[in-house]
């Protein structure tokens, strides 16, 4: 078990939404690595996202290592994740999720995590 | 008349235009989707059997070589057929249901005896510049027709993309990126354009037991997302010939 703190990296200035993404993945799956970044700038300007509500907490991009996923694969990864935000994603107008999900040995192969 | 293969865009005026009391029947259809050889079969058939019936004529179009006339009636996916009278779509089918395609057909053409169509008496004319997603299914689908409608879908080609939008025409940034990495490996591919359809883009929410689009599926099985192909592809350039060997 490693000893060093967990890196958890989010928005200078998280939204309600991405605090709460944050929580729960935190609690959910004890990562040594989170970043979750905001990326609704990007689309809140696309035809998709015309007459929305929430356009500025709607995209996210995760990257997450923790020992969870050991011997899932990709897509039951992120349904486990999928699961988790579903509230989001159903009621709060998250309309997208970009996710990286590593294991601790995954990362360390990859040093691009 | 029996079926007449439309080889041009000229053609394809020609036969359409003036007749305003003749019931055009326009079948699209491609060469790689399994359905459509099912369905050629049955709209050959159908034709044949309307063979003395002047007052409606059986056109076949092929969606990939006459990509203009696709895109004209916003085809999005094969087989698909409309029903036309005096410029206006009366009636438009997705999908390869031989028992709705009849119904429709009796429904509209002037020589039907008994109707057994289940839409109700009277035709919905709709203008041509409209496409209510409506007049494509019954009225109430039941969750069983629905899933069988996506066990079709979802096999219809051996590679099957749910997209926003069409290839050519990518409504989402993720979509268009999901395209571009299929077409950089040069993979062919059957889409289907969820905007088009409310109950394909919910139901299949469902049946995939994934929340977001674009999704893929190969050889009837969920792949993933944009992450995870590209992922995939990231830790083997032959992700796509791979999945494909692995037997439906």
């Amino acid at each position: 078990m490693t000893t060093a703190p967990a890196s958890i990296i989010k928005s200078a200035n998280p939204g309600p939404i991405e605090e709460t993404i944050v929580d729960k993945l935190t609690n959910t799956f004890n990562p040594s690595y989170l970043k979750v970044a905001n990326d609704s700038h990007k689309h809140s300007h696309h035809a998709g996202m015309r007459g929305a509500s929430n356009v500025a907490e709607s995209h996210f991009r995760i990257e997450i290592v923790s020992e969870a996923f050991a011997g899932k694969n990709m897509p039951s990864r992120h349904r486990l994740i999928y699961a988790l935000l579903d509230d989001e994603l159903k009621n709060q107008g998250v309309h997208a999720l970009q996710m990286k999900t590593k294991t601790a040995a995954e990362a360390n192969k990859d040093t691009s995590v | 008349m029996p079926v007449t293969e439309i080889e041009s865009e000229s053609q394809f005026t020609e036969l359409t235009k003036n007749d305003a009391t003749k019931l055009i029947v326009l079948y699209f259809h491609t060469p790689w989707a399994q359905p459509c050889q099912t369905m050629n079969q049955i709209f050959k058939t159908v034709a044949d059997s309307k063979a003395s019936d002047n007052s409606i004529s059986f056109l076949s179009i092929n969606a990939d070589e006459l990509s203009e006339i696709s895109e004209l009636f916003e085809v999005s996916a094969v087989p698909y057929i409309i029903l036309i009278r005096n410029s206006v779509i009366l009636k438009e089918l997705s999908g390869a249901d031989p028992k709705e395609f009849i119904n429709s057909l009796n429904q509209f053409s002037s020589s039907s005896s008994t109707s057994t169509s289940h839409n109700g008496p009277t035709p919905l004319a709709t203008a041509t510049a409209t496409k209510p997603q409506t007049t494509s299914q019954p009225e109430e689908e039941s969750e069983d027709a629905v899933q069988e409608r996506l066990k079709k879908l979802t096999t219809a080609a051996p590679i099957m993309l749910f997209m926003k939008g069409s290839p050519s025409s990518p409504q989402c940034g993720f979509s268009r990126q999901l395209v571009a990495i299929l077409r950089e490996h040069q993979v062919r591919f059957g889409f289907f354009d969820i905007l088009k359809d409310d109950s394909v883009r919910q139901g299949l929410k469902k049946f995939s037991d994934w929340p977001t689009f674009p999704q893929l599926y190969v050889n009837g099985e969920f792949q993933g997302g944009l992450d995870i192909v590209k992922e995939s592809i990231e830790e083997d350039d032959q992700f796509f010939e791979k999945a494909l060997q692995a037997a439906a």
